[in-house]
């Protein structure tokens, strides 16, 4: 069975803010990755005696792999020379040597940063076509995870979606960019500046300047950039659509969300009737045909209990029967009540989104049907479509004629009966 | 029958313009077509046949045997080693490359050529204001091509980035953009273009010199002036008129020998022209991912070329290539990554000295190895990363399969490396 992973950490001075732990020489009890307060004598033990023990830190803003970085590593061969970084002899590592200087070799950068008590640093400025360049160096990192924030002040792409009132386009190109590139968040620096200097216009010295080339201003990039971040990411939400027997059938949303969704079946493929799952928001909008909202203990259903769901039920506009679930989940500690309100809102727009297209399939239909009747064509039988449907339409005397349909191609009728 | 496949979006590292749209057709494991007259694709991908032996001591051998006599021979000459990085290998095999060097205590030397090796210690000493060939694209309205033709060795150079495609700057295309040809000597620029000068190599500099002295707004007083320096300072009035000048250079080797200090006076003359207007410098390199390796060693090691880890770490040494050392006899052991063209001196020192080579052909190299393990060719037969001649990284797609990986094969050289050195020390 799973094995117990244990490690006592003896002795250290201890620094954790968040506990008002400010140099208190103590043991630290480790067992399967987690802090707790003791582990048996035999526990395997890290003498840290005379050593600093604290959170690992997280540099948020460094440029430590780039390729502007390794621009200045290589205008600096002078400085490497003078700071030779022999491999720092770790046990069971196969670990590399390199140089210091201003921009440090990334093996060397690596073990410079778990020095300092760092386990998490990000490049603040990489350009999106460099991207690729940053993870291979930053693979080339050790001890620390790494990240990217990625360039989009300037972007050809972006000033041109933005002159043209593009918001929506420019969110969904920065979402783009940041998924293509890996990266963690938008950077803007000097917004439009840069392409000013390019361009020959010398630099914006204001936020109202207007950058000549494109005919915007540093103020109409930051503010669709910072739109486009605030809808994007942090929202803590996730939305789920589920088929009318509570089967998860897709999931879009906030990233960790989804991913800590993914982690108790909140997701894709997973089953939330009430029978299969306890007392759940989905569950109850399932029975109960009414919208819900379950807000953390209010589940019966162990793996929900810290999060709050809204579920409203969507309605075949066509035979009035459950078409599915929309479901808004988000953790309970952010989560407030206008995700219920949302999620009714949600449900009646694709009702009406399946109303509008249930009529437009209807007046095709019809049309075509008549058409036919009049021309009295007889119809070859055609292989149904994969994503078509049979009705039966009721044509007065004409009986049992049976219409294959899809969105993407004509009506077509297969037999009639004349 | 056999059938025919297509693959898309295939990137060539035949010359370091990086081609990415390129069609591949394979039938029956091999290249049938390439939707592209370039010839430096064509003899690039050819048929994408490679010989898969693989050899030790002049007899067939199993990889496992391979490596493991090759580890027992490099680990031996700890110390006293080279690894030479040559062309056609991913980034990702270059690193594995560095990695073993490091371990053997290696000096390495690499695919970097003398010429752009000058041009490199000339951008340490000055920097370099560059460019992405897009931008030279989107914006180059006056180019300058400093004796060289791309159309010769670079062969979409123009069409692809700087004469002839449409740009975002400029919208006409060709007819938006002012060419300047300039021949040194026998290297000769472009025939087409809209002002043209020939000179002799003995004036090269100074020329460069009163082109930046004009850019900067001063003169110096020549008596009497050598007509072609006048129209060399009209050149630079010139380029002081674009929006966006490009200065183009081959950073490669060619016919004419080349005077050390002239991608130092093109740095200084296209920095000089950032005042009155906006100037980069294009440096046409060679293909085979050779960028790359300069890319790897500087983040690796700190430096672009020329290293050595005797002392344990990286040290730089520029005036003393490991190529020349090895041709003295400094090593007793080598180990050969990728393809390499090597002239008949450097052969003979290869085949001197304890020789490992494991890439493209290692088993048909014009040396003797004491083990020789063939691999793919990267871009052909394997994936990874491959850097464009402007330093911007590309992925590879492979349109054949390789039967043997050259990062898979290093890794377990690395392995085997690490396990003989703890071995050693315990």
């Amino acid at each position: 069975m799973n094995q117990t992973h244990q490690l006592r950490i003896r002795g250290g001075t201890v620094h954790d803010p968040a506990n008002q732990i400010d140099g208190e020489v103590r043991d630290i009890c480790i067992e399967n990755g987690r802090i707790v307060t003791s582990v048996p004598d035999g526990a395997p033990t890290l003498d840290a005696r005379n050593m600093v023990v604290m959170p690992g830190g997280v540099d948020i803003h460094s440029h430590l792999a780039s390729s502007s970085c390794n621009h200045a590593r290589r205008l600096l061969p002078e400085e490497h020379a003078a700071a030779p970084a022999p491999a720092p002899g770790l046990r069971d590592f196969a670990d590399r040597s390199g140089t210091g200087g201003t921009v440090p070799s990334t093996f060397t950068t690596g073990y410079r940063y778990a020095s300092l008590g760092y386990t998490t640093v990000f490049d603040a400025a990489v350009a999106p076509l460099m991207a690729r360049h940053s993870h291979a160096e930053l693979e080339d990192t050790p001890c620390v995870d790494g990240g990217i924030f990625v360039l989009m002040g300037n972007d050809e792409y972006l000033l041109r979606q933005i002159a043209a009132g593009e918001r929506e386009r420019a969110r969904d190109y920065a979402a783009w960019l940041i998924g293509a590139t890996g990266g963690y968040a938008i950077k803007i620096v000097n917004p439009g500046g840069i392409e000013a200097w390019k361009s020959g216009q010398r630099n914006l010295s204001s936020i109202d300047d207007v950058l000549a080339t494109h005919g915007v201003t540093p103020r109409a990039i930051l503010e669709t950039l910072a739109d486009a971040a605030s809808i994007l990411i942090g929202t803590d939400t996730i939305m789920l659509v589920t088929d009318p027997e509570g089967l998860v059938l897709e999931g879009v949303g906030d990233d960790a969300a989804l991913r800590a969704g993914t982690d108790i079946a909140l997701g894709p493929g997973g089953d939330w009737r009430e029978g299969a799952a306890g007392t759940n928001g989905i569950g109850v909008a399932l029975a109960t045909a009414q919208p819900m909202l379950v807000h953390a203990g209010e589940h019966y259903c162990e793996r929900m209990k810290s999060w709050s769901c809204a579920a409203a039920p969507v309605v075949d506009p066509i035979d009035g029967t459950l078409a599915g679930i929309l479901n808004l989940s988000g953790r309970s500690d952010t989560a407030n009540s206008q995700i219920f309100a949302l999620a009714v809102l949600g449900a009646r727009r694709i009702e009406q989104s399946l109303r509008h297209q249930a009529d437009m399939l209807r007046t095709r239909l019809l049309e075509r049907a008549l058409g036919l009747a009049r021309e009295r064509v007889a119809v070859e039988p055609v292989q149904r479509p994969p994503s078509g449907e049979v009705l039966v339409v009721d044509l007065g005397r004409r009986r049992n004629d049976r219409l294959e349909w899809s969105e993407h191609d004509e009506p077509r009728i297969d037999a009639m009966h004349v | 029958m056999t059938e025919t496949a297509q693959m898309e979006h295939v990137t060539c590292l035949g010359c370091g313009c990086g081609c990415d749209d390129l069609t591949v057709s394979v039938s029956d494991g091999r290249i049938v077509g390439l939707n592209t007259g370039c010839p430096v694709a064509r003899a690039w991908f050819g048929d994408g046949q490679v010989p898969w032996e693989v050899v030790r001591t002049g007899r067939t051998a199993t990889t496992d045997e391979a490596i493991a006599e090759a580890a027992s021979l490099l680990v031996a000459s700890r110390g006293r080693c080279l690894v030479y990085i040559g062309t056609d290998l991913s980034s990702q095999a270059q690193r594995l490359g560095l990695a073993i060097a490091d371990a053997l205590r290696a000096a390495v030397d690499s695919a970097t050529s003398a010429t752009a090796a000058g041009g490199l210690l000339a951008v340490q000493r000055r920097g370099r204001p560059g460019s992405t060939l897009g931008e030279i694209r989107n914006r180059g309205d006056v180019l300058l091509f400093w004796g060289v033709d791309p159309a010769q060795r670079y062969p979409r150079y123009l069409s692809r980035y700087a004469l002839d495609p449409a740009g975002t700057h400029v919208p006409e295309g060709r007819k938006g953009r002012f060419v300047i040809s300039v021949s040194i000597g026998t290297d000769k620029g472009p025939a087409a273009s809209d002002l043209s000068l020939e000179l002799e190599p003995e004036l090269e500099i100074t020329a460069l010199s009163l082109m930046r002295a004009a850019v900067l707004g001063r003169t110096i007083p020549l008596t009497p002036p050598p007509p072609q320096l006048t129209e060399a300072v009209d050149i630079a009035t010139r380029l002081s008129r674009a929006r966006y000048a490009v200065l183009v250079h081959d950073a490669e080797p060619t016919s004419q020998p080349r005077d050390p200090l002239r991608v130092e006076g093109l740095l200084a003359l296209t920095e000089a022209l950032n005042q009155p207007t906006r100037a980069v410098l294009s440096s046409l390199r060679a293909g085979g991912n050779r960028s790359g390796a300069e890319a790897v060693l500087t983040w690796q090691t700190g430096y672009p070329f020329a290293v050595e880890y005797s002392r344990g770490y990286p040290r730089y040494g520029p005036s003393e290539r490991g190529l020349d050392r090895l041709a003295r006899g400094a090593f007793k052991a080598a180990l050969v990554l990728g393809s390499a063209a090597l002239d008949a001196t450097t052969q003979a020192a290869f085949s001197a000295a304890s020789t490992v080579t494991i890439g493209p052909r290692a088993s048909q190299a014009g040396f003797q190895s004491r083990v020789a393990i063939d691999t793919g060719v990267a871009g052909i037969h394997e994936g990874g990363t491959g850097y464009r001649m402007d330093e911007v990284p590309l992925p590879l797609k492979p349109p054949l399969n390789g039967q043997r990986s050259t990062t898979e094969t290093l890794r377990s050289l690395a392995v085997a490396i690490q396990r003989q050195l703890g071995r050693g020390a315990s």
